[in-house]
Order: structure tokens, then sequence, then C-alpha cells
């Protein structure tokens, strides 16, 4: 009897087996419901007293704690150079950036995606993923924030959205404009 | 078994065959051909030069035949043709075929060769991205061992604690309030916690022991003894001498620096280039010598130096010095550069002869006479982003000095301490000594001054100030390290010395405008950087900013100077300003006792007070002047009377100057005694 019911009920069960896997591993290959393409991630980032918001996608890595060497040159924000898997990078403090008094010894750092640069800032407040929809273009008359182009809206607030291109181009503004040839 | 010699060769001209190759192809297809042609010399120029010092004499007449194929091609505006390109291309083919036959012989299997089953290997150098990534993954792990660190702490703390519960169970115990047995829980918790601590402790030390070797062996691999070129450049030095049938001596120096094997490859045929132009073009023939009163035997040589941020290839030579007329002559006829060229100066004249063209030998040869080779050392030094600077003599020789960027190089080092700022690191090359000083070494107000070494005035500052730090007054039992740079001596202090180190210095980051006082960085243990000071810079620094360094005086002029002051601050604040700016100074404490010093010993000046005990200020000077033996030395008053009849009064008595102290300052009392003092 018993061996009658396994061999009976096994095509069913092996049947009933293999249309699960099939929808398991259809659900990897598949795309997430979410459409990815109409979600941004955003890092929050505290720089003095302000929370602002970094496009995931402009940055190479995030690191808490790093040592920064101080180095002696002209730029008032550049805080120093930092070790990076066996590379140097100078930091450069994200508060002075923004033209705001600086911080102590800011604690977080960000590496740019589009050059070897890290931006130092005093808090990492998390990680966001919002609909590129509720994404804003700041008003062209916002001239107290020069590197924000966007903002998004968190909870009850309007966090600026931080165009590291810009602040890439002001560092480089700024290096051509402090004591040419120091470093030739 | 016997070493293989043309193991360097076949890899260099293999690949110079390939990029003739490559070069040739281009020109077939109508590329620029003035352009291609001047690259294509300069391969078979280096290649032809490499064959000659592996005493290849057939590659070499096959890429000598190749210059003399090209040669009337130089110029060539239109395309080159493909007929013209047919005997390069054979001979081409010639010196590959001739490559294959330079193939190292398969060893045979011996007991000679079993014993050393991996000389083959020995030789073999990584990829230096792959080193570069063991380099990182070694700073990352030594990075982690400090979480470990704190883990042992936490441990200790955890074996404190378990301590205490003991004790305090102890004590309960005692009053029938705890057993026994949760006294032997809490003993052994207390051991069990220790021995983990300590195997933990001694396993963490090892493997930064470890980490610490692997760091330092990875990085060694990355660079090579400066030296390793000097046999190449001796043989090449030598066999143009024998071929030209001159008599030459070879001098080498720097051969203990270790630097980025690739910046020693890329510049090996610029330097092989210009021992072979020492010879050929610089060194006399010996009755030429002779008749010049120079020794028969020229000298050539190379030494190899850092110098800040740039590592500096010198090459020398004792021959007749660059014959600037004969390029001259010989540009203007080529049309070179128009008519300039007969005005041109030295400089301009060797940047002429560095872009190629232009030979002042007679006769073309085995070794030189193309004009080719400058370009051969321009186009490496192009490559490396570096300069050529060049000083001839006629007569007395030339000196050839390639300057490039410092990319990798090992470095002997002081490491130092200095306003919190962490370790940092001074070449030790230029350290010429360190002393231990205390705030009354020197005057402790002033950004910098001068301290005295030995007989010696020397400008000082607190390196945390050179480094843009806030300044620091010099503390009690703090270092002073003496360093000489191009300019020449200055001392900086510093809180601590930690001692030396060996540390691969790398470059700042591109196009990061930082002060010249920094000569590049290093990575400590935990793969942070640590900054290595320029010693030119430093110096420089030191000498141009520190006020009232234009009044010391040098240590071969020392004028005695009496200071006359009841106070002892005053007295021991002149007496530090005036000796660190290199006067001899004695000290009285009354003007009664400084005039029985002024007739004992010949003061150039007198710097008294005017308010002492007995005898004031005025009466010393009045008396000074009214004495024969006395009356010409200059005297100087310091005094808290600002009044203008004081003033005056110190006028009438002869006084040549009035220091007021409460506008007491070093910079001007120093300028106002150096006048008088002349």
């Amino acid at each position: 009897m018993s061996e009658i019911a396994v061999t009976d009920g096994l095509p069913r069960a092996a049947a009933r087996a293999a249309v699960l896997r099939a929808a398991f591993d259809r659900s990897f290959a598949e795309p997430s419901r979410l459409d990815m393409n109409l979600m941004e991630d955003l890092l929050m980032v505290r720089a003095g007293d302000d929370v602002f918001a970094i496009r995931l996608s402009d940055i190479a890595g995030l690191y808490a704690d790093k040592k920064i060497t101080r180095v002696p040159g002209g730029d008032p924000a550049l805080l120093g150079i930092a070790g990076f898997r066996g590379t140097i990078q100078p930091v450069y403090g994200l508060t002075t950036l923004l033209g705001r008094p600086a911080e102590a010894a800011p604690r977080w750092l960000v590496i740019a995606a589009a050059a070897p640069i890290a931006l130092a800032f005093d808090g990492f407040d998390g990680h966001l993923r919002v609909a590129s929809e509720t994404i804003r273009p700041t008003d062209a008359s916002a001239k107290e924030l020069p590197f924000a182009r966007d903002f998004v809206p968190v909870q009850q607030f309007v966090r600026p959205i931080l165009h590291l291109p810009s602040i890439l181009d002001a560092i480089r503004t700024q290096r051509q404009t402090v004591a040419p040839g120091e470093n030739q | 078994m016997a070493a293989d010699p043309y193991r360097y060769f076949r890899l260099e001209a293999r690949e110079l065959l390939d990029q003739c190759a490559q070069t040739v192809l281009e020109l077939e297809k109508g590329g620029p051909a003035a352009t291609l042609v001047q690259q294509l010399l300069r391969l078979v120029h280096t290649l032809k030069g490499a064959a000659r010092v592996v005493r290849q004499a057939g590659i070499a007449d096959g890429a000598h035949a190749i210059e003399d194929a090209l040669a009337p091609l130089r110029d060539a505006t239109a395309g080159v043709t493909r007929d013209a390109l047919g005997p390069i291309l054979d001979h081409l083919d010639s010196i590959d075929h001739q490559l294959r036959m330079l193939s190292p012989v398969e060893p045979v299997a011996s007991a000679a060769a079993n014993s050393l089953p991996d000389e083959p290997w020995r030789a073999v150098r990584a990829d230096v991205v792959e080193m570069d990534m063991v380099l990182d993954g070694v700073a990352e792990t030594h990075g982690l061992l400090t979480r470990l660190r704190d883990a042992e702490r936490g441990l200790e703390q955890a074996q404190r604690l378990a301590e205490v519960l003991k004790a305090q169970l102890a004590v309960q115990r005692h009053h029938g309030g705890a057993s026994e047995r949760l006294l032997a829980i809490a003993d052994e918790l207390q051991r069990k916690v220790g021995t983990v601590e300590r195997g933990l402790g001694s396993t963490v030390d090892q493997m930064d022991r470890e980490l610490q070797q692997l760091r330092d062996a990875a990085e060694r691999l990355r660079l090579v003894p400066a030296g390793s070129l000097f046999t190449v450049l001796e043989r090449t030095a030598l066999d143009a001498a024998r071929t030209l049938g001159k008599q030459v001596k070879f001098r080498a120096e720097g051969d203990e620096m270790r630097l980025d094997s690739h910046m020693l490859g890329a510049i090996q045929s610029a330097l092989i280039q210009l021992i072979r132009n020492a010879v050929a073009h610089g060194i006399e023939a010996a009755d030429v010598r002779r008749r010049a009163g120079k020794p028969e035997i020229g000298d050539v040589g190379i030494s190899i130096s850092r110098r800040g941020r740039r590592v500096v290839f010198e090459c020398r030579d004792d021959g007749g010095g660059l014959d600037l007329e004969s390029i001259r002559r010989v540009a203007s006829r080529r049309g070179v550069s128009g008519p300039d060229v007969r005005h041109a100066d030295a400089s301009a004249l060797v940047q002429l002869l560095l872009r190629g063209g232009i030979t002042t030998s007679e006769t073309v040869t085995e070794v030189s006479g193309r004009g080719i080779g400058l370009d051969v050392v321009r186009a490496a030094i192009e490559r490396l982003g570096g300069e050529v600077v060049v000083r001839t003599e006629r007569g007395w020789g030339t000196v050839f000095e390639l300057v490039v960027p410092s990319s990798l190089a090992a470095l002997e080092v002081l490491i130092v301490e200095a306003g919190g700022s962490g370790a940092i690191a001074i070449p030790l090359d230029a350290v010429r000594g360190t002393v231990r000083i205390g705030a009354g070494d020197i005057l402790p107000s002033a950004p910098g001054t001068a301290v005295l070494y030995g007989q010696q005035a020397v400008t000082f500052m607190a390196l945390s100030t050179i480094l843009g730090g806030a300044h620091q007054s010099v503390r009690d039992r703090s270092s002073m390290v003496l360093l000489a740079g191009a300019d020449g001596l200055a001392a900086i202090g510093v809180d601590r010395l930690l001692g030396t180190a060996n540390l691969v210095v790398r470059p700042l980051p591109d196009n990061l405008h930082v002060s010249a006082v920094v000569a590049g960085v290093a990575f400590d243990a935990e793969g942070n950087p640590q900054l290595i000071l320029d010693p030119d810079g430093i110096v420089s620094a030191v000498r141009h900013s520190a006020p009232g360094s234009s009044d010391i005086v040098p240590a071969t002029a020392r004028t005695r100077i009496l200071v006359i002051d009841d106070s002892l601050t005053t007295r021991m604040l002149e007496q530090s300003i005036l000796e660190s700016a290199g006067y001899e100074v004695d000290v009285a404490l009354s003007a009664e006792e400084g005039l029985k010093a002024a007739h004992r010993t010949r003061y150039a000046l007198f710097l008294v007070d005017v308010e002492m005990p007995g005898m004031d200020g005025f009466t010393f000077v009045e008396q000074v002047r009214a004495d024969p033996a006395l009356h010409e030395i200059p005297a100087i008053l310091v005094t808290s009377r600002a009044a203008p009849e004081d003033l005056q009064r110190g006028r009438a008595v002869g006084s040549q100057g009035y220091m007021i102290k409460s506008e007491f300052d070093q910079s001007r009392l120093l300028a106002l005694i150096k006048p008088l003092v002349r």
C-alpha cells in the first residue's frame, strides 16, 4: 500500500516541486517590481547645523573616523590628506565649501565618484530611497546654497540635494587660484 | 649555471622591435612622415646602444644600417614610399631573427640545476598594479588590527571587573552572604578572561610584527637600487671609449638610493645616451688633454640624488665642454630655428640640441654623430614629466642634470613630533645634528629667531609654525633639528624625536597645492599618510620668514657687547637676543662694574640701563665719553623713561641710541646696534 501511494504521489510532488523551483528561480531573474529607474538613493549628511542629501550615484565610498593628515597649504577648505586602500586623496571640509563656519573635526567622509577627492562632514543621518518624482528643482533665486540644484521633502522638512560635480568644479577652481606651482 | 647575460636585453630589444614595426606600419599607411621617421630613429638608436652594451654587433650593425636608411627621410614632408621602407623592414627582420637566436637555452636537469630550483624566478618582478593591491591589502589588514587591540582592551577591563566581583563576593562570604561556589565561579571567570586577554595580546603583537615585515618586503619589491643602472652605464662608457680610442674612468654616486623601477627603466636609455655623448663629444683625445694640462684619462660620471620632490640624475664629464659655436653654425646651416640662432645663448642652443637633428660630430660613427641622441633624452624626460638642465664650460666639461618628479623612493628619515601634528619625517641626509634645547636658549616670544649652534648663529623656527599651526613657544626639553638645505642651514624646533626609519616616499596627489616644505608622504603601519618634509623648502621657509634674520652676524665677524643692567630679566633678555644674533655678550650688574669691565676688555658697544642703584646710565655714558680709552665706543640707553627731556638728556650725554622698554622690540634693537658696531 504505502509503496503504491508513494509511487502515485511522486510524480505529482515532483511536478509541484519543479513548479515551485522554477517560480523561485524566476523571481531572481525578473526585474524588481519597484522600477529602480524611478527611484533615487540619497545619503543624508549633516554639515554644521544643516542636513543635506547627496546622491549615492555621485559617491564611490563612505568612511567614518578616517585619520586626516593636515598639510600646509593655502586652501582654507583643504583639511588634509587621507589614505584609502593605498591611494592618497585630498580631504575638503564640506562645511567650509558651503560657506559656513568649519567644524573642529568632521567624523565622516565620502569619496567622490567623479574624482579622487574626499569630502568631510560632521554627521551621517542615514540612507533614503525616494521616488524620483518627489525631487524638485531648487528655485533659481535661491542663492544661499550654490551647490544645491534640487531638493527633496523628508517628513516635514525640505532637504537640499548637493550637486557634487559643482562642488568638485569649485575645488578645482580654488586649486588654480592657490599658489600655482607650489606642488610642481 | 651561468647567469643569462641577455635576460634584460631580450625584453628591451623585443619591445623596441615591436615599436619599430608599429611605426613602419604607420609610415606605410601615410602617417605624419617627419614625426614617425624621428620616432623610428629614436627607437633604433636606443636599440643600437643596448645591443652594443651586450656586445651584439650584428644587431647593432642592423640598427646602424636602419639609421643610414632613415637619415635622408628625416625631413620628408611628403609621405615615405614603400620602396624606401623595404630595406628598413629587411633589417628589422634580420634583427628579429638574431634576437630569436639569443633565446635562453633550456636548462638541463642536473644536480647543479636542482640545487637552485628557483633561480630563474629570482629576478621576476611583479606587475605594479598587483603589487599595489598587495600593499593595499596589508595596509587594510593592519588597520583591522586596531579593532583587535580595542577588543584586547575590553578583555582587560572585563578581567578587572571579574577581580572586583571576586573581592566583593569574598567580603559577602565573610559576612555569610555569598557561597563558596559563587566565589569559585568568579575566580574561574577572572582566570579565563585573563588567559584569553594574554593570548589575544601576544597574537596581535605577533601579527603586527609580521604585517610590518610583509609591508616592508612588499614595498621593497616596488623599488630597485639605483646602483643597478651603474653596471650598464659603466660598460657603455668603456665600450664607447674603446670604440673611439679614448681612455675614460667612470665614477658613480648614489647607488644606495632605491627608486621606482618604472622610473629607472624610463631614464636608462637617456642616461646611456648622455654617457655615450660624454665620451664621444666631451672627452678629448689623450694628446689634446695632455696639451690642455688635464689627466690623459677622462672623467665621466653619474650621480643620483634626491632634491625635495624630485630625483636628480647628474651626468658629468671633464671634457672640452659643449662647442656652442659649432652648434650655432650647424643649426644656422640647417635652418633649424631661423636667423635668431646666431644670437641664441647657451641655454637656447642646448634646447636646440635636445630637439634633435643637430650634431657637432664631424663624422658619423657607431657611437654617435647623427644628432639623434639628445632627442632620446628629451623624449624620456617628457615621458617622466621632468626637465633637463645643462651647465657647460669650454675646456672644463659639461654637466647634464635630468630632474624628474619622484614617484616612489625609499628614504632614511628622522621621525619627529611637533605641535600635536603626529609623526613627521625629515630626510636623514639633510639632518646635521639634533640638540636638546630649553626656552632660555632662544627668544621665547618671536615666531622665528636664531640659536647658536657651536660657533654659528642659525635661524630658528618651531616646526609647528612652519606647518601653519598656531605659534608655539619653545618649551623646556624640546629638541632642535639642524637642517642643511640649498639655501644653507636652519634650525627647527620639535617636541620630540621619535627615531629613524626607512620609508617609501609617495608623491602628493596631483594638482594639490601644498606648501613647498612638504616633499611627499609615506603610509604608516595603518595606511594613514605621514608627511615627509623637504629640507630645501624648510630651510627656505625658515630663512625667509624669520624676522631679524638679516641681522644675524656671521660667525666669522663676532663682536663683543657689554650689557649693563641691574634687572636679571632685562639682562637675560638682551643677552639672549644679542647672542642669538651672533654677538658675544658680557654682562655687568651695575654701571660701576660696567666701567671696570670696559677697562679690562675692548667692547664694540655698551647697552646700558638708565635707572640703576648707584651710578645711573646717563652718568655711565658721560664718564665713557670723558675717558680717552673708551670715548669712541658707542652706547645705547635702555629705559622706561619716555619723556622728551629724558631723550634729550640721553643725546646730550653722548648716547647713540635710546630704547624705551615699553616699546622693546628685538628687531629694532638689532637694527639700532648693527650700524654702530660695523
